[in-house]
Formats: structure tokens, C-alpha cells, sequence
């Protein structure tokens, strides 16, 4: 009797439970892009969260610096169908920039310097689940991933994760950003393989 | 019309049906279509439009102020177009 053998290895690799159905794992770090890098320069870059009218909350680089960080190690999942395993970012929880924003909006809209956005449910950002992360792999983040800063929302498919993000908006009703209203899911969970509407 | 008239049926249209035959010359192929942006109101050939494709979808970009003219996504069974960059299309016809 024959006996079984591991199989084929390599860049298809199926690493069992930590991968959402229809992915394959790389071990690279594929640049997807829409449009232009945008290149900010870090004295005039600015992150602010829009709660309404007279409530916009807003942070300069300086100033997110000195808030706390936290070191993440998390598997990032691509709608084009390539996850990374165990990624390391250090940013700011999001739990911490949204600390003194009052708001009843359960949506939000997310900016990206250059005109992307895509829309997250507020609590998908909230209670350790989301960052604004400005450096991976220990050095500060490249503009092809993002840098100076872009939003980590690990637990959704990546296009989510904003590059260049430069801030959120608040909304009362889930409305579509850039790829929502180009024919993907407006939430977007990986293990349950919502790419499309 | 008004948004605040109320809209009664009228006998000067027909149903878009009609329209089939006179959108097959922009189906052929488009890439030679001047283009007008609706950003900038900058007119070429889409043929020298950016096109970033290493992405969900190919997002085809305005060259001079690099606004999105349009985005196509391809599901496999199902294409989406959205165009909402193009104020004008000019097809030249023989």
C-alpha cells in the first residue's frame, strides 16, 4: 500500500485552518494599486475623524506618535485571493482615536489621500480590531503599502485596510466606497468569502 | 423635469430597445474613443488614459489629472462598467 505523501508544496500551499476558503499563501507582499502613489510629505500629513458638524477630531503626525502604539502580528487576506501570514505592523488602536468621539453614526467612510475610500461598520473598528498602522516589518512603511500610515482591519478583505488613509467619516447608513460601488461586498468577510455583492 | 411635477406618460419616446442598433459602433472597441474627462474636462483617446490593473479591477485613469474615468471589475460570470468619470464619448464613424 502506497503511502501518503504531503503532497505538492509551494506558493498554492493550503496552511490548513488559518486559510479562508479560496485563498492560496504567499510569502510575498504583492502591491495592488488603483491609481498614483500619492507622497505626503509627514509635516503635512494629518488624520481626522469626521463625528459632524463642529466634531471633527484631528491629529498630526507628531501628535499620533505620542499616542500609545501597539506591535501587531496578524494574517492579512486579499480579495484578489492571496493571504500572508503572520504580518507585523505598529500603529495606534483605533479604540484609542475614537477614546473621546461622540457620535450615534453606526458607519463609517474611510479617506485615503488620493481619493480612495471604502466604507467599515463602526464596530468592526472598535474593541481591538483595527489600527492605524505606520510601520511594517519593523521599518517605517513604504508608500507602495501605504505609509506614512494606513488602516489595518485584518479580520476583512484587505481593500479595506485603506493606503494613505487621511481619515473617517461618520454615517448614519452604510453607503459604498470606491470597490463597494465597483461590484464588491460591502462588508467583505474572507471566511465567508464575500468578494462580490 | 421637476422633481416636484408628477410624470405622465408622453408618446414622444420609445423604449430604450431602440437604442441597440446605434450603441454597437461604441461596443467594437472603445479604446480609440475620444474621451472627455468629467474632472477636468481634459479630452484624448482612451487608448492614452492610465490604466492601473494591478488591483480588484482595471481602473482606467484621466493622464492629465489622473481622476478615475472608469473601473471594470470582471467576477467571471459577471462584468460591471462604471463610467462615472466620462462626461463624453466620440466615436468616429466612416
Amino acid at each position: 500500500m502506497a503511502t501518503p505523501t504531503s503532497g505538492f508544496t509551494g506558493r498554492r500551499q493550503n496552511r490548513g485552518a488559518n486559510l479562508p476558503p479560496g485563498q492560496y499563501l504567499t510569502d510575498s507582499f504583492p502591491v495592488m494599486s488603483a491609481g498614483p502613489t500619492p507622497h505626503v510629505l509627514l509635516r503635512d500629513w494629518s488624520f481626522q475623524i469626521a463625528a459632524g458638524p463642529g466634531r471633527t477630531h484631528r491629529w498630526s503626525w507628531e501628535e499620533l506618535q505620542a499616542l500609545p502604539q501597539e506591535d501587531v502580528t496578524t494574517d492579512i487576506h486579499c480579495v484578489t485571493h492571496w493571504s500572508k501570514f503572520g504580518t507585523t505592523w505598529r500603529g495606534v488602536t483605533l479604540d484609542t482615536l475614537f477614546e473621546d468621539v461622540e457620535s450615534d453614526a453606526e458607519y463609517t467612510m474611510v479617506h485615503s489621500y488620493g481619493g480612495y475610500t471604502t466604507n467599515v461598520p463602526l464596530d468592526d473598528l472598535l474593541d481591538g480590531k483595527a489600527w492605524l498602522v505606520h510601520e511594517f516589518d519593523g521599518e517605517p512603511l513604504p508608500s507602495a503599502h501605504g505609509g506614512p500610515a494606513r488602516l489595518l482591519v485584518p479580520h476583512l478583505y484587505f481593500w479595506k485596510s485603506a493606503k494613505w488613509v487621511s481619515g473617517i467619516r461618520m454615517m448614519d447608513q452604510d453607503l459604498p466606497g470606491f470597490w463597494e460601488t465597483n461590484g464588491y461586498n460591502m462588508y467583505g468577510d474572507p471566511w465567508r468569502e464575500e468578494r462580490y455583492w | 423635469m421637476d422633481s416636484t411635477q408628477e410624470y405622465s406618460p408622453d408618446q414622444e419616446h420609445v423604449d430604450g430597445n431602440a437604442l441597440a442598433g446605434a450603441l454597437d459602433q461604441f461596443v467594437a472597441d472603445l479604446t480609440s474613443a475620444d474621451c472627455m474627462c468629467a474632472g477636468c474636462g481634459t479630452s484624448g483617446p482612451l487608448a492614452a488614459a492610465l490604466l492601473y490593473r494591478q488591483a480588484p479591477g482595471m481602473v482606467l485613469r484621466c493622464p492629465s489629472c489622473t481622476a478615475v474615468l472608469l473601473c471594470l471589475t470582471d467576477q467571471g460570470d459577471r462584468q460591471i462598467l462604471t463610467v462615472d468619470g466620462v462626461r463624453r464619448l466620440v466615436i468616429s464613424t466612416p
